[in-house]
């Protein structure tokens, strides 16, 4: 009996272990989702979205989705497309040389008229998209990705337009890229905005900019060389922190900015554009802004995307620093003074810049110029008007001195230079910021807030009025600390020919 | 606490007291602290846990007097058999009201981010399963349970803190007193709820080795659930720039997708949902089981685990209450985070108070007859 009775005790100790077990491993297993259930097969990845104004509806949206398997199989393309024309890649390319030729000159023009002062009203736009329509090409210049473009009143009507369209279910959580057209951005893109940042597939480190041309032309008019991967080219191009001619800006600082705007920082995103260039003859002065800055020629930083001095095969450019204020596009900063906006705002890490030369006329002095620390900023917001005060500290090493002067051995005329050169970009900059745009993307507010003990204080304070107001004071201490693989530049009697000194 | 049941060490203690105060890092509390104090969030989650550091000192110090006992037996010495039912009973409603809450709320949370489509009663019933199961082991075992995980638990959560350091902008903080003082200060005092689940040591106490473990490690545990609350805010403040940290809802998932170094380490919210997962079938498992003891006994039933169906089934059904996440959301904060801290400390307090009164008296009582026959 008793031995029955232990067979039974053991037998529901065994059953109610079994049953605990079982109820772990159904949990486990049903966290694993079955209702959710995705193939990866079965997903359309967007690598990138478009936003612009509608012609019929709010909004025009255009996706750039890869198509995996000519990715896959790439290399068996162009190898076969090589059978025609003697090599896979100057196949592909040279066709879409082509196109890029026939259409980028038009939509470049096209991006010029788009100033958007005709979309200050609410709902839709009516014809504002019918230029832009004309120019876009009929296929994407890239044979890895398809960009469709839906009209919708909001972002996710579109993605289930674009569905209904799309054999496989569109996934935006490998997005890369948001571009935004100029006419939306000065319009205002709140409404977007949240969507983007609610919708759990977007990732925060999307990057966000502003295309002078429609979106739709833009994002067909990518055609990567380099980059098998059109996400990973994304992520090289906008992530890439070594010319400091673009602001990486990302979906989070976007955001976070734009929400906080009125409380002390003002979001940014990279300018692009399609290239206005075809051919080296195409150049003109006007392509660049020297004169405006009281130069005799242009550096490298006088430009803004659409407008670089270059010719290649992919027409699509990224320059300079759109400036939003309140949500809207206020300004576009080209490429020195995004230089400037990273310096201040510590995100500047290095990039080569020609100096004119101080002592030889039309010869320059090329300096690798890094930041040595993070800027000290100190904003005195006890007065009406406040005064900030910049101590930026860099050094740079010299990449080429064309003159042959030995500035190896007197680096001090080259810092103050430099430092003149800096400083002076930087109050321009600064005043065309407070006063023109009236948008603080440097984040000047963090640093004065830190001078109020309550929030309230700080609202009282109203730091966006105040900023319109503020004086700024600049000292750039700039040091040379390396040569490069030279010491010393031997002087050739006639090293100086074509330069004249001064 | 001399019983052969008590099996419990310092180190379990320890683990399952974080393990139950600090599972609101992974839903709620970093936004909650901004919303009550803007930018000094993290001073309201320091003035808080020095405030319940000294209450709960002082209820330890209260139960030495009390070894082997748990709040139910104190209850009983208290106000005899009716304070037993009256305190099993307050207590039996208070775990179940967080059961229900926080069964809701992670599967809601769990909906949102991961199992989009599935049907709310499925992921519940995912849930429920898990602490269904953790209600039929012992409280030894659910301690131990707690002990090996809370390493993993808090190194992940530290990892993803430390991991997302390029987020970080200290000028975050300021104006340094945020919403004022008084919004610290006064809030501060109802903040002490925060820590209400430190309750279950309560129910625990028994299975303590001794009142020296009892008490060095109700101690270091609050110390370390005061350093995890306020480096969880504090980082949150410091990540998300006010008042856009007022948005957002699952922090410690929000600061995970910032996480991104290369192409091959990002996207590590699926680790954290894993672990998210596991905290959460640790703290409704722990929650539940208690929550079933203290009924049986304050009925006087010998076997409790005939009453886990029964309370599964009730628990399942009370959670469909709430219409929607944000009821459910306001259900915690408005009531919950505001005076669980009357059945957290303040009854146990009254109990431990009044018990160690009587506890005095009737010594007095016995000793002056035997003084008077002497």
């Amino acid at each position: 009996m008793n031995l029955l009775n232990g067979t039974i005790s053991k037998y529901k100790s065994l059953t109610k272990k079994l049953i605990c077990i079982f109820l772990c491993a159904i949990s486990l297993f049903g966290e694993s989702g079955c209702y959710d259930m995705k193939e990866l097969d079965d997903l359309a990845y967007a690598v990138a979205i478009g936003l612009d104004i509608g012609k019929t509806n709010f909004l025009r949206m255009s996706l750039m989705i890869t198509l995996p398997l000519t990715q896959g199989s790439s290399g068996q393309n162009q190898s076969s497309g090589g059978d025609n024309s003697g090599g896979g890649n100057s196949n592909s390319d040279s066709s879409s040389d082509k196109k890029g030729k026939d259409e980028s000159g038009k939509e470049a023009g096209g991006g010029e008229k788009g100033d958007g002062e005709k979309s200050d009203g609410e709902g839709v736009e009516g014809k504002e998209g019918e230029t832009d329509q004309e120019k876009i090409p009929e296929k994407p210049l890239s044979k890895l990705v398809d960009v469709i473009t839906v009209e919708t009143p909001t972002i996710f009507a579109g993605i289930n337009i674009l569905n209904q369209m799309v054999s496989k279910q569109i996934t935006l959580s490998h997005v890369k890229l948001l571009v935004i057209s100029e006419k939306l951005a000065k319009k205002g893109i709140d409404a977007y905005l949240h969507a983007l940042v609610r919708n759990r597939e977007i990732r925060p480190d999307i990057y966000i900019a502003v295309s002078k041309c429609g979106t739709e032309a833009f994002l067909k008019m990518v055609n990567p060389i380099l980059e098998d991967n059109p996400a990973e080219y994304f992520n090289l191009l906008f992530g890439q922190n070594n010319t400091g001619f673009m602001a990486q800006s990302q979906l989070f600082d976007f955001y976070f900015h734009n929400e906080t705007s009125g409380y002390y920082q003002q979001p940014v995103a990279a300018y692009v554009n399609i290239s206005n260039i075809n051919s080296m003859d195409d150049l003109k002065a006007e392509q660049s802004n020297f004169k405006e800055k009281g130069r005799k020629y242009p550096l490298e930083g006088d430009y803004l995307a659409g407008n670089l001095p270059v010719t290649r095969i992919s027409k699509t450019e990224a320059m300079g620093t759109v400036v939003f204020l309140d949500g809207k596009m206020a300004g576009i900063l080209d490429g020195e003074h995004t230089c400037f906006y990273l310096m201040l705002t510590g995100k500047y890490n290095y990039a080569n810049w020609s100096i004119p030369d101080p002592r030889v006329k039309d010869r320059f002095v090329v300096v690798s110029i890094k930041s040595r620390r993070i800027p000290k900023i100190r904003v005195d917001a006890n007065k009406d008007k406040p005064v900030v005060t910049i101590d930026l500290k860099l050094e740079g090493d010299f990449m080429s001195i064309q003159s042959g002067e030995p500035y190896e051995h007197q680096p001090e005329i080259i810092e103050k230079a430099i430092s003149d050169l800096i400083g002076s970009g930087i109050l321009k900059m600064l005043k065309t910021l407070s006063k023109e745009y009236k948008s603080d993307i440097i984040g000047f507010g963090k640093y004065a807030k830190m001078k109020f003990l309550t929030t309230k204080d700080w609202l009282n304070y109203n730091w966006k009025d105040k900023y319109t107001k503020a004086a700024f004071t600049v000292k750039v201490d700039m040091k040379i600390r390396r040569t490069g693989l030279m010491v010393d530049t031997i002087l050739r009697n006639d090293s100086r020919e074509g330069g004249i000194r001064e | 606490m001399k019983t052969n049941r008590a099996s419990i060490g310092k180190w379990e203690m320890i683990c399952l007291l974080i393990n139950m105060v600090c599972p609101k890092l992974f839903l709620n509390y970093q936004r909650e602290t901004v919303e009550i104090a803007g930018t000094a969030g993290w001073i309201f989650t320091i003035f808080s846990s020095l405030l319940s550091f000294f209450i709960i000192y002082i209820i330890i110090s209260l139960y030495k007097n009390f070894q082997g006992m748990d709040i139910i037996d104190i209850g009983e010495a208290a106000a005899g058999k009716i304070g037993r039912i009256i305190s099993g009973l307050l207590f039996t409603f208070t775990l179940l009201f967080i059961i229900v809450v926080f069964l809701r709320l992670f599967a809601e949370n769990m909906k949102t981010i991961s199992l989009v489509l599935s049907p709310i009663s499925f992921v519940l019933l995912l849930f429920l399963g898990g602490m269904v199961a953790a209600a039929y082991f012992d409280v030894n075992t659910i301690a131990k349970f707690h002990g090996i995980s809370m390493v993993f638990f808090a190194s992940i959560f530290l990892i993803i803190l430390i991991s997302a350091v390029k987020y970080y902008d200290f000028y975050n903080m300021f104006p340094i007193f945020g919403n004022g003082a008084r919004s610290i200060l006064y809030e501060g005092l109802s903040g002490i709820s925060y820590f209400s689940e430190f309750m279950v040591v309560f129910f625990i106490a028994p299975y303590i080795k001794n009142y020296k473990t009892f008490k060095t490690g109700g101690l270091i545990a609050t110390g370390l659930i005061t350093f995890f609350l306020t480096v969880g805010s504090l980082s949150y403040i410091s990540i998300f720039p006010y008042p856009g940290s007022l948005e957002n809802f699952l922090p410690i998932y929000q600061t995970a997708r910032l996480i991104s170094y290369g192409r091959f380490f990002q996207r590590i919210e699926s680790v954290f949902l894993f672990v998210w997962a596991l905290a959460a079938y640790l703290y409704l498992g722990t929650g539940f089981l208690i929550a079933v003891k203290t009924f049986s006994k304050t009925f006087g039933m010998k076997h409790y685990k005939a009453l886990i169906p029964a309370f599964a089934v009730i628990v399942f059904t009370l959670s469909f209450i709430p219409e929607n996440l944000i009821k459910t959301i306001h259900l915690e904060t408005m009531f919950f985070r505001r005076y669980s801290f009357i059945t957290a400390f303040l009854i146990p307090l009254i109990f431990f108070v009044t018990a160690f009164f009587r506890k005095h008296k009737m010594v007095r009582k016995k000793t002056i007859p035997e003084e008077e026959t002497a």
